[in-house]
């Protein structure tokens, strides 16, 4: 945490030289327009979104959003080193305030947020489609726009006056992850031409209908009560609980077509997986169940893992009525 | 919400949601013992966590396909896993806040293309993906090896797609058909060969003209990894029913299979019907009758690698 505290200071700490360097600048225009671009490449570099990929320079959408948001940062900067130079030496102090960095990072962030709209989140969701599926640059993409549509609080919120607002602040939490998942597994189907043309309708769309979905899964499970780490060590089980553990030792034991007891590792007659099953369900260690057998764990582990594997649909049919 | 989804962060912060809760809810209550419960419910969890994050970098999983979501499963065995279809099994182990290390269970040492380390803050309300490995086989693993998260979206889109959904129709190769992959037993072997390699059933009965056998190679095992050959015959019984031989081999010929190497069939309810393990094997072999449309699977393993193919008669 420190260490990127000293590194944003830093950052500060050049921006405040640079501006004072900048204003110090007397009919020099080139030297100010240079100045003020590197005013501005610093600034941009914490922009909200629109991240290289891979350190790569931007291409389309990414660059043609970069680009404007520092045209207009640049145009905003002129301005106020403009009002600056212009007024009388008393009131310059005020006015400076408007170049201290926190102002300027403010500046970009308004920008940004004034550019997004629904035009630029689309061209941003049709970037996505154009990536191949598991691609990085779909991962890339992806990333980008989930980013955008956050900061461009354009997010709607639904059914607000419905309920509580403790339980909407947890329906709704509910229902953008759901919302934000279901957009970027779902990227390609995404049809420009429907939603009246308007991306963030079809983002809405769906969040209007988790929530609802969220709203009816809490309802049913109202009593309910998220336990912490420490509340689980605690838990009593109901004492007529279902112990799925006692009906698979059961049912292992009984082996009736004497399927897990002939199952056993080469050469080993005694160590089945019926053991090896049971030696687990009573707890012992992996170290513990080798010693005892001789077996060394990889041999026994993997042999566990493929009999499990192979096993777990024949015991999910048989004990299908347990759960 | 806060979902830390930064490529240039090295960790994936997000609220557990009520939905991944009330699941663990349901997992937690098929087990008994408090630790095991304990255990199923914070697995729960961090598959949880692990599939939002994948899905917001746009990776489809599959949870019904996990064995983490089975409660028979998670019985047997302490698992974490999420299937990422077509790609494999990803782990999430658990970690609490202020554990230095993982703790991961031999039974997930193999099978999977990679690990997500997932940090639960006590109250259970937020999980933190700390970052991957590629493979893990040592019990306790220090969260100082892994790898940064950042780096993970490379890592996962490198890995080989597993096209585990062609089924090969054998009644067509009775009429000559070829399938991708498969060849003639003439085109692999010279014809002396071709003889030991005829089914048992060929052999007693006089192939028939009706009679088709076809050749996959595989490979298994690493240093030495071995040539198998995969071996199919079918032969028409009658108007419904066929004959069908899975044979497999050393591709060096006169040589004993790997010992351990497992053949396994496994039925259209996914129930394995017949295995057998090699152990100075030359060959094994299983011969069964099926009838048209009849849909069956064959597995090759050798210690913690495994090919299946699936075949419809």
């Amino acid at each position: 945490m420190n260490r990127i505290n000293r590194f944003e200071q830093g950052k500060y700490q050049i921006l405040e030289q640079l501006v004072k360097d900048l204003l110090a600048i007397n009919n020099n225009e080139q030297q100010k327009i240079i100045t003020i671009n590197q005013i501005v490449v610093i600034i941009l570099r914490s922009r909200p979104f629109c991240h290289r990929f891979k350190g790569m320079p931007l291409t389309g959408i990414y660059q043609q959003i970069y680009l404007q948001a520092k045209k207009e940062l640049t145009y905003q900067l002129e301005k106020q080193v403009d009002a600056v130079q212009n007024f009388p030496t008393a009131q310059q102090k005020a006015r400076e305030t408007n170049l201290s960095p926190a102002c300027l990072y403010k500046l970009q962030q308004r920008i940004f947020h004034k550019n997004l709209d629904d035009r630029q989140l689309k061209n941003l969701g049709l970037a996505a489609q154009g990536y191949p599926l598991n691609s990085e640059l779909r991962t890339y993409a992806l990333t980008e726009l989930i980013r955008a549509i956050k900061y461009s609080g354009r997010l709607c919120r639904p059914h607000q006056q419905k309920f509580s607002s403790h339980l909407y602040q947890v329906l709704y939490e509910e229902a953008i992850a759901e919302t934000l998942g279901y957009v970027c597994l779902n990227i390609d189907h995404y049809d420009p031409q429907r939603g009246n043309q308007k991306f963030m309708n079809w983002v809405n769309f769906k969040l209007d209908k988790s929530l609802l979905k969220c709203y009816e899964k809490y309802h049913k499970y109202s009593k309910f009560e998220i336990p912490s780490t420490e509340n689980l060590d605690q838990i009593v089980q109901e004492t007529n609980a279902l112990d799925l553990t006692e009906i698979l030792r059961e049912y292992l034991i009984r082996d009736s077509d004497k399927i897990f007891q002939t199952t056993h590792i080469r050469n080993r007659p005694d160590a089945n997986f019926t053991q090896v099953a049971l030696a687990k369900f009573a707890g012992k260690s992996w170290e513990q169940i080798s010693e005892e057998l001789d077996i060394p764990i990889p041999t026994l582990s993997s042999f566990y893992n493929r009999w499990c594997r192979r096993f777990s649909p024949l015991l999910d049919t048989e004990l299908k009525k347990y759960f | 919400m806060y979902i830390n989804t930064d490529t240039k962060s090295t960790v994936f912060q997000t609220n557990i949601t009520l939905s991944a809760h009330i699941q663990a809810e349901k997992f937690r209550r098929y087990q008994a013992q408090g630790s095991k419960a304990k255990q199923v419910y914070l697995n729960t969890l961090a598959v949880c966590v692990a599939k939002t994050y994948l899905n917001l970098i746009g990776w489809s999983t599959s949870l019904s396909q996990s064995d983490s979501w089975h409660p028979i499963s998670q019985t047997l065995m302490s698992v974490t896993d999420l299937q990422i279809p077509g790609y494999g099994k990803l782990e999430c182990p658990v970690v609490l806040s202020g554990d230095t290390k993982v703790i991961v269970p031999p039974e997930t040492w193999s099978g999977r293309i990679g690990y997500l380390v997932v940090m639960l803050d006590p109250s259970l309300t937020k999980g933190t993906i700390l970052g991957f490995a590629p493979q893990i086989n040592e019990p306790e693993f220090l969260l100082e090896r892994l790898k940064p998260l950042s780096q993970f979206p490379t890592y996962l889109s490198q890995q080989k797609r597993i096209d585990s959904s062609t089924i090969t129709g054998l009644s067509t190769w009775i009429t000559g058909a070829l399938n991708y992959g498969w060849q003639q037993l003439d085109e692999l072997f010279a014809p002396a060969m071709v003889m030991n390699f005829r089914s048992s059933q060929e052999l007693a009965q006089l192939p028939s003209s009706a009679s088709a056998s076809r050749v996959k190679l595989v490979n298994l095992g690493t240093e030495p990894e071995y040539t198998i050959a995969l071996i199919l015959n079918i032969q028409p019984l009658n108007e419904k029913e066929f004959y069908v031989s899975v044979k497999v081999s050393n591709y060096q010929y006169e040589d004993y299979l790997p010992d351990g190497l497992e053949l396994v069939i496994i039925d259209q309810d996914s129930h394995s019907v017949m295995a057998a393990q090699a152990n100075q094997t030359e060959t094994i072999e299983f011969c069964f009758s099926g009838e048209l449309e009849e849909s069956f699977a064959v597995e090759i393993a050798l210690l913690d690698q495994f090919v299946v193919e699936k075949f419809k008669i």
